[in-house]
């Protein structure tokens, strides 16, 4: 089926990209009607704390899930759990009829996925695993279950237990993982989670408007300094040392250096490269940024446990994919709301380290498009033959801009518009945005987790070795440094606000 | 002198540029054979014209897994006078 993008709404109804935005707004327009008194979102199940022997000796699903609001609590656990199952299904399918994917191909990998996703975000939920011994609000969970041992890894083990499984199947269990493909999406998913972030930088900004302004233009000059420091380096090593072409060297470092697959397609197109080098080279950027993912959370909370939102800048400029740099940032909130809450009894607020990932990568994804747009007038100037005239338009900044960041800032302005315009509704308003970023992005996150993890085969791997040790190097050597340094250039001394 | 207008579809299939224009179709494996295969195709038939033609990148041509990532390729326009 042809898929040419030839007007600005090109795509409207059949790109992920969209229908991100699409469903993003239409669970934060849900959360609104709360300003009617309306609760039309309470109804999404989450998991409680549990403990195992607990819940051997006398079973009930009332342990295990709950509601999320109490407008529903007399709604049983399976109940709410198969609507939300049936909301789910019925509006990710919709979007899957409407991008024209296999349709029954994807409502049965999105059963299997949702399912599993809730079976690993209740094991998360075990006290052993997630039980954090500090009192907060007047509460200790470790206690309060009277466990005798506990790994205490706060609410982020669901993730991490997501993306092991996620793994294992991708993996291991490699003819199952190609049955889930269909829907494991999490770049899809992720994206319609950010813009549930927004409503989370909205409620921020009416608790720390200042803490919120600040991140947002120290993310936008952080990630446009690091970014300008980052291409040229990686080019420069790439032609000299590598001995790349041209069009291999520009499409590696647009990957490397911005934002991973999406920058290196939208660098490929405006050089015409062969698409066959952004596909070779999205293999390496989604396999490393699994690496990242894993390892740069532990090490930067174990570095600089008291910079959370200098290591959460850092985080977005350095982790490539939306997807892995948001799994990435929540780890990272975790295991420092971890150490915070044992050293003070105190939490951050929750989504604050988050957002200052998701930010700095909310700003270099919406200069992929411009980068791309600047690269591809150099190549036709200086690079192309001149044998006939070229033109491109402007427009192609806007066909690669990702749409769903534009839904992502709709929803903070607009409670930025409640706040400032209708304060008298605000209370209202948060009850139902609460709900929606709180279960529904965290669902979305787990959902992302797993989905990433059944799609990372490392097994791609092999046959690129120089590609490899040049990816490798860069990143390590190279970016993770300087976005390092001009994180704390732009956010030292920022810390986030403290949770009510 | 008159003027030609075509919209064409540029896709990429078995290593090779093709662009699908409604009146003829020109591939070439590397982009700029593309482009001297076009000029020679246009001046053979269509001599003493200003064309223009717009193409737009067909993204069926990327797997699909990485629309994704990025829904756009490339489109552009090409101005000659034959």
């Amino acid at each position: 089926m042809e898929q040419t993008n030839t007007k600005w709404y090109s795509g409207m109804l059949t790109k992920e990209d969209w229908w991100a935005a699409w469903l993003g707004l239409f669970f934060f327009g849900l959360g609104l009607l709360s300003i009617w008194g309306l609760d039309a979102v309470g109804w999404m199940i989450k998991p409680k704390t549990w403990e195992f022997t607990d819940l051997m000796s006398d079973f009930s699903w009332t342990k295990l899930l709950k509601t999320s609001s109490k407008h529903y609590k007399d709604l049983h656990p399976l109940i709410a759990l198969f609507l939300s199952y049936f909301v789910f299904t019925f509006l990710t399918g919709l979007g899957a009829y409407f991008m024209n994917w296999n349709v029954k191909k994807y409502l049965k990998g999105f059963t299997i996925i949702f399912f599993l996703t809730v079976l690993m975000w209740i094991i998360g939920h075990e006290a052993h695993l997630s039980a954090v011994d500090a009192n907060v609000k007047g509460h200790n969970y470790y206690k309060e279950f009277n466990l005798s041992w506990g790994l205490q890894l706060g609410g982020g083990v669901s993730f991490i237990i997501a993306l092991l499984v996620g793994l294992i199947i991708g993996n291991f269990m490699r003819q199952f993982a190609e049955e889930l493909r269909e829907a494991a999406k999490p770049e899809w998913f992720i994206k319609t989670a950010i813009v549930l972030l927004g409503i989370k930088l909205g409620i921020m900004t009416m608790k720390a408007a200042g803490f919120t302004y600040e991140l947002a233009l120290a993310g936008a000059a952080a990630a446009f300094v690091a970014y300008l420091l980052f291409w040229p380096i990686v080019y420069f090593i790439a032609r000299k040392y590598f001995k790349l072409n041209r069009e291999s060297a520009a499409v590696l470092s647009s990957g490397i250096s911005i934002c991973g697959v999406s920058a290196s397609i939208a660098t490929a197109g405006a050089i015409k490269a062969k698409p066959l080098i952004p596909v070779a080279v999205s293999t390496l950027i989604i396999i490393f940024a699994m690496f990242e993912m894993i390892v740069l959370p532990p090490f930067y909370v174990n570095v600089a446990s008291n910079q959370p939102i200098v290591n959460g800048a850092a985080m977005g400029m350095t982790v490539k994919t939306d997807g892995a740099d948001a799994a990435a940032g929540a780890i990272l909130e975790e295991l420092h709301q971890i150490k915070f809450m044992k050293k003070t009894g105190k939490k951050y607020e929750e989504g604050s380290i988050l957002s200052a990932a998701i930010l700095t990568k909310i700003w270099i994804d919406i200069f992929i498009g411009i980068w791309a747009f600047v690269l591809a007038v150099i190549w036709m100037k200086f690079v192309e033959k001149k044998r006939v005239q070229q033109k491109i338009s402007a427009m192609e900044i806007w066909h690669r801009l990702p749409k769903f960041v534009l839904a992502y800032l709709l929803v903070w302005f607009i409670l930025l518009g409640i706040m400032y315009f209708l304060p008298d509704i605000l209370d209202a308003v948060k009850y139902g945005a609460n709900i929606v970023q709180g279960s529904y992005r965290k669902f979305l996150f787990m959902l992302t987790f797993l989905s990433i993890g059944i799609v990372t085969d490392f097994s791609k791997l092999k046959g690129m070795g120089r590609l490899t040790l040049l990816y490798a190097i860069a990143l390590f050597l190279i970016i993770a440094p300087i976005a390092y340094l001009v994180a704390v250039i732009f956010h030292h001394g920022m810390l986030p606000p403290l949770a009510d | 002198m008159k003027s030609l207008k075509f919209d064409c579809r540029l896709v990429f299939e078995q290593n090779k540029w093709v662009l699908l224009c409604p009146a003829f179709n020109i591939s070439g494996s590397e982009w700029e054979d593309l482009k001297t295969g076009l000029i020679d195709f246009l001046s053979q038939n269509y001599p003493g014209r200003h064309i223009e033609i717009s193409y737009y990148f067909d993204m069926s041509s990327i797997p699909k897994w990485f629309h994704q990532y990025q829904n756009h390729y490339f489109n552009g326009k090409f101005k000659l006078t034959t």
